[in-house]
């Protein structure tokens, strides 16, 4: 067999995709584009008020422990237990969140 | 016309790195039938070379802003649906029983027509399945997306010579898989 016929040969054996191919391609693509700005949207603030939370918190315990439980010095008595928890859980249940939309997020991401 | 169509090439490529999916598609249409005949050298099987070639251009799409024009699109496609293909045979680790491919040999006053029928891509193409995999990838990279033996070096990481014997291999290879499938009408072929 000589070259010109392998050449005439291979090109025949082109092998063609089925007709749905390229819609099912673009289907899946734009699944991924829709998940991935879903994502970015719900992301971005519940990640913001995270890393709020947290200088919120650390900018209390820092005055709890520079002037007692005297809050702002305004009189107002408040005490330290129910701050540091509330604080904490808010942190938390953010932390929660974030992690959970990061979840779905990648096994989406997987599944297409 | 091949700079024409290589600047065509490039705009189409600039407006997929934007995003444009209308122009990723165009591109996919394009490079789809020769790309799938390349997975299918490798995963011996179309719906799993199929599913493969989607996941390679998605791959694709999301990694065109890497691509700097520094080979032709072309070549860094083929690289890409290459090894996405060697990762799938990898993981299902196909063992598909060539002999079980079931043969339609036309017989009496129909047997020389055979050629100028569907039958004869079929034939091919059954012929080249039963290649080992490196000949029937080297086959077609060279023969059917007429690259250079430099850039089938790039693309599949195989030495010049080893692609030179392979290419020599899989020419009487393939001979000799038509001769078993075709018997006397392979002298009509060639």
């Amino acid at each position: 067999m000589n070259e010109e016929k392998a050449r005439d040969l291979v090109q025949q054996s082109i092998i063609e995709t089925s007709d749905d191919f390229t819609d099912k391609l673009m289907n899946r693509i734009e699944a991924k584009k829709t998940t991935r700005e879903t994502f970015s949207w719900r992301f971005t603030p519940t990640f913001s008020v995270l890393v709020l939370a947290v200088l919120a918190l650390s900018f209390t315990s820092y005055k709890f422990l520079k002037s007692g439980t005297d809050l702002f010095d305004i009189g107002l008595e408040i005490g330290r237990t129910p701050i540091f928890t509330i604080g904490t859980v808010i942190v938390f249940l953010a932390l929660n969140h974030v992690l959970k939309l990061y979840e779905t997020y990648s096994l989406s991401k997987n599944n297409t | 016309m091949g700079h024409e169509n290589s600047n065509n090439e490039t705009l189409l490529i600039n407006r997929i790195k934007e995003g444009d999916t209308i122009a990723f598609r165009i591109l996919v249409d394009k490079y789809k039938d020769v790309s799938l005949s390349l997975a299918c050298s490798i995963l011996k099987d179309k719906d799993k070379a199929e599913d493969a070639l989607q996941d390679a251009f998605i791959k694709v799409f999301e990694k065109i802003g890497t691509f700097g024009f520094k080979a032709s699109f072309a070549t860094w496609l083929y690289r890409i649906v290459i090894n996405t293909s060697y990762n799938e045979l990898k993981k299902h680790k196909n063992h598909t029983v060539l002999s079980q491919v079931r043969l339609e040999h036309p017989e009496g006053n129909n047997a020389p027509d055979l050629f100028k029928t569907e039958n004869q891509k079929k034939f091919i193409q059954i012929a080249l399945k039963r290649l080992r995999t490196d000949e029937a990838l080297i086959l077609r990279l060279f023969y059917l997306c007429e690259l250079k033996i430099k850039e089938i070096e790039k693309i599949t990481g195989f030495k010049g010579s080893k692609i030179k014997v392979d290419l020599h291999r899989g020419r009487n290879n393939l001979n000799h898989e038509l001769t078993k499938i075709l018997g006397k009408e392979i002298n009509d072929l060639l």
